[in-house]
């Protein structure tokens, strides 16, 4: 039975770790605010992801919605009880046939879209497609089509640079952590709310439950199958209660929690780069319209929170008394990139009420203010990206939306343009619109 | 076979029971293990017990509507007191195989009928529990089946049906067309205003359909074969080879430990292959579950299942004898007070009626992170406060010395304490901090239900 090594065991082979330390607990840096007027003490250059995964299958065909042209005659024909009207809409633009709009609950991105802000991925898939929504959503976690996956594409970028002893590098909030931050070697963290990453009886080195919690720290020593890490993940849930100690974010409810969590967790510095986001409910096989619109405001209302502080234009308050948290600090959003997946589209027509499970989507990434020209920083180019997927003629529509974009081009030009990743060999696929290192053409550029 | 030690008796109520009590430990260390095993399904005629004094709380909860947390107490209680804990834990192993979850329409009654049908079932026939929860009320809410009819085809339970429920993926034997074709042979059940499950035949898709090599349907008007169509797709499902080792691959996961395969067939792990084997020639889940008990493969090996965090809940209640539905809250300090259980649980990542989707829940080392961790010390703390303060019925006998180990490990149901435990527990009380022996007993009782020995089984 072959196992992947601890953090431990990576520890031990390099020769950090002897002796008493093995039963020290993890202690994270202490997270100090910084702001535009500081230098990040971990990586002056460290840039920032976060994920949101609109789990259950996000009816993209709803979100990026056809306007005008063949494309909405299609859209007309098939879609006889989720169709949106046009009035409620966005305009975004021209595609190939026709033109497309954003579905109105998405206020906010519409409003970072005018402010250039926003690239919008069509089409977005990836070869052989799965109706599944478990191993759909793998192959989406891992960037791996047609494995059973083991690790995630992020959890592999923590592994490519390595988690420093201390740093909270990788977050997960929603649910339990997902595959996409697993890696080999390293792992990200779970943290669903600040208020409960606390020990009941209080801070945890003082605490009687960290010191107990603490004697099982020591476990390596039991190789057995399951407990060999053991001790390894009891150190990490005392160095988490640690190192999030005094922390608190405000929760006005739905995604907005996740968000202002995220944004407590990036701008304490404990050295945070990626956080995995879940906002489930997506898988609208009935009353679509109105659940649809709901998980539409209930995520922009989270990205709302995230940047401006605000909740349907309401300031998001903490403390007593009451205190209004403010827009997000101008340095951290200028080095943050929010993206967004779900495992897949939905079906071209409507099955009544709903929509069954489909294909390709549309990915959206939101980006910082433009950088300052000539300072080199990476850009997130706005606007629409790659083709719109063929939805066939009003006499013949097609079954399913074939992608347009392979995911891996996505990943590969976050990681090696954003993330200052040396990227992933797996990822460089060819095809139309994909740079010779894998990269989508044109999706990032440089300042 | 030969007799049970203290390692068998734990690991089998620990795996199979929700955990142990001294009191099985008495009764079952020395006793031949096939005898052990045995004892542990209910009497013939004995399916579902119908005397138990939280029996009218049940009747009662299936009418009602929002009040979820009574629901969830209910049961927890069952599981922590009912005497045939056995067949409770198979409830529970359904609940997460045909995970049904509350939200959207279904409210708590329905689940709580769908929880009585599994019941029914848990140990008989699973091909009679698939018939059953395919036509189900829960069900038919959670995955859109009250929606699908024949001019407006819900694929929704059709795919889970294949994929999770019966056939898996491991390896695939199903189309999308065989996915399409089985929603349609599925159209025409409704959910009526009084929550009663109905066939109408006026929605029901009347065409041949073509699933996985047999056709079935296309019956006329009125034809009572149509409100039958369901168990044919059913049937189907469960002729595919791949059914028995897929639904014995999930009940091994969650008994005895993850197997290593990607595929049943080129990947074979024994204990699979066994308990497929006792499983498809009637789909009787007591001769498969016997099978799984008794295999070697169970019995012995390292400790590898990580328990599912309901399942420390409910052993800890046992062991310490906490009620998990008080009336009037565990320690009378407010409103809440008797939701502290369910509270910890979410915060360990699982509470029954709620599972994160319809793939259920994870299982094994996911389970072993941070989070759910805080969340396991949570519950711990709580329970013990609860134990110390509720009716203070319990009167610890144990002295909190390092020379009483092994009646405290008694005590709390397990076979064995690891090195690292008992060193740990030595450890505090070399230093408790505190010269009171009532909390150098909690102290002990925390320690050894926070250990890898209580989580890994």
């Amino acid at each position: 039975m072959s196992r992947t090594p601890s953090r431990r065991d990576v520890l031990k082979g390099a020769g950090v770790v002897a002796g008493l330390q093995l039963l020290s607990p993890v202690i994270f840096r202490a997270g100090e605010a910084w702001g535009a007027t500081q230098v990040d003490p971990l990586a002056a250059d460290r840039y920032r992801l976060i994920v949101i995964d609109m789990h259950g299958g996000n009816d993209g065909l709803n979100t990026v919605v056809p306007m005008s042209g063949s494309i909405r005659d299609v859209y007309e024909k098939v879609r006889v009880t989720t169709e949106l009207p046009v009035s409620g809409l966005n305009p975004l633009g021209a595609v190939n046939g026709g033109t497309v709009g954003l579905h109105g609950a998405l206020s906010t991105v519409y409003d970072l879209w005018n402010q250039n802000r926003v690239a919008i991925v069509q089409g977005a898939d990836y070869p052989s497609h799965n109706y599944s929504h478990f191993v759909s959503d793998d192959i989406w976690q891992s960037g791996l089509p047609g494995q059973r996956p083991g690790s995630g594409w992020l959890g592999r970028h923590l592994d490519r640079t390595g988690i420093d002893d201390g740093e909270l590098r990788g977050i997960g909030i929603g649910g339990r952590l997902p595959l996409a931050l697993r890696g080999e070697i390293e792992m990200g963290e779970q943290v669903n709310a600040l208020s409960e990453t606390q020990f009941a009886d209080g801070a945890a080195t003082t605490g009687s439950a960290g010191k107990r919690h603490l004697a099982f720290a020591g476990y390596d020593a039991d190789t057995r199958a399951v407990r060999d890490f053991y001790g390894d993940y009891c150190r990490t849930a005392l160095g988490v209660a640690t190192s999030t100690t005094g922390l608190t974010a405000a929760q006005p409810g739905g995604v907005a929690n996740a968000m202002l969590t995220a944004r407590t967790l990036l701008t304490a510095n404990l050295g945070c780069e990626v956080v995995f986001v879940l906002a489930g409910g997506y898988d609208t096989h009935d009353n679509q319209l109105s659940r649809h619109n709901t998980l539409l405001t209930d995520l922009d209302r989270g990205i709302e929170a995230f940047y401006y502080g605000t909740k349907g234009g309401v300031p998001v308050t903490t403390g007593n008394p009451a205190v209004p948290v403010g827009p997000v600090d101008p340095h951290l959003a200028s080095r943050t990139l929010i993206m967004t997946f779900s495992e897949f589209g939905r079906r071209i027509g409507d099955n009544g009420t709903g929509t069954d499970h489909g294909a390709a989507g549309p990915m959206f990434l939101i980006g910082p203010p433009a950088p300052a020209a000539g300072s080199g920083a990476p850009v997130l180019n706005p606007g629409l990206h790659r083709d719109h997927p063929d939805l066939g003629t009003v006499t013949l529509p097609k079954d399913n939306l074939a992608g347009t974009t392979d995911i891996r081009s996505v990943y590969q030009s976050v990681l090696t343009r954003w993330l200052a990743d040396e990227g992933e060999a797996g990822f460089v696929v060819s095809g139309t619109g994909i740079d010779g290192d894998g990269t989508l053409t044109g999706l990032f550029g440089t300042a | 076979m030969t007799a049970a030690t203290a390692n068998d008796v734990a690991r089998l109520f620990g795996r199979a029971c929700f955990g142990a009590t001294k009191t099985d430990l008495d009764l079952w260390v020395g006793k031949e293990y096939a005898d052990v095993v045995n004892a542990l399904f209910p009497p013939a005629g004995l399916p579902v017990p119908g005397a138990l004094v939280d029996e009218p709380r049940r009747v009662q909860l299936e009418t009602a509507t929002s009040d979820l947390l009574a629901g969830q107490r209910w049961w927890l209680e069952r599981m922590r007191t009912t005497p045939f804990p056995l067949l409770e834990r198979m409830t529970w192993f359904w609940h997460t195989h045909f995970a049904t979850g509350y939200a959207g329409n279904p409210n708590v009654g329905d689940l709580m009928k769908q929880n009585q049908t599994i019941r029914a079932n848990a140990l008989g026939s699973f091909r009679t529990l698939l018939h059953k929860l395919t036509v189900d009320g829960a069900m038919l809410y959670y995955l859109s089946g009250y929606q699908n009819r024949r001019n407006a085809v819900n694929e929704n339970y059709a795919r889970e049906l294949f994929e999770l429920f019966t056939a898996g993926v491991i390896p695939q034997r199903f189309t999308e067309t065989d996915i399409r074709q089985a929603a349609k042979a599925l159209t025409g059940w409704v959910v009526k205003a009084d929550r009663t499950v109905a066939f109408d035949t006026n929605r029901h898709d009347r065409t041949v359909k073509t699933i996985c090599g047999t056709t079935i349907g296309g019956y006329p008007a009125n034809d009572a074969r149509e409100a039958t169509e369901y168990q044919e797709v059913c049937d189907i499902a469960l002729g595919l080879d791949t059914t028995a080792h897929f639904v014995a691959y999930k009940m091994v996961c969650s008994f005895a430990y993850i197997p290593e395969t990607t595929d049943l067939f080129a990947e074979p792990d024994e204990l699979v292959d066994a308990v497929a084997a006792a499983l498809r020639p009637a789909w009787d889940i007591t001769a498969a579950m016997k099978v799984l008990l008794m295999h070697p493969r169970f019995r012995s090996g390292t400790p590898a299942l990580v328990r599912q965090p309901v399942e420390e809940a409910v052993h800890l209640a046992k062991v310490l004898t906490v009620n998990m539905d008080p009336v009037e809250g565990i320690q009378n300090t407010g409103a809440s007070a008797h939701n502290q259980p369910i509270f910890a649980l979410r915060r360990m990542g699982q509470t029954p009626f709620q599972p994160p989707n319809v793939g259920g829940w994870p299982e094994g080392k996911a389970w072993l992170t941070s989070t759910t961790t805080i969340g396991r010390y949570s519950l711990g703390q709580y329970t013990i406060n609860a134990y110390n303060t509720q009716g203070r019925v319990n009167t610890n006998p144990l002295p909190a010395s390092t020379a009483a180990l092994d009646v405290w490990r008694a005590y709390v149901g397990l076979g064995s304490l690891g090195g690292v435990t008992q060193q740990q527990v030595q450890s505090y009380l070399s230093n408790p901090g505190t010269s009171d022996e009532r909390t150098k007993q909690n102290g002990i009782l925390f320690l050894l239900a926070a250990s890898p020995d209580w989580q890994v089984m």
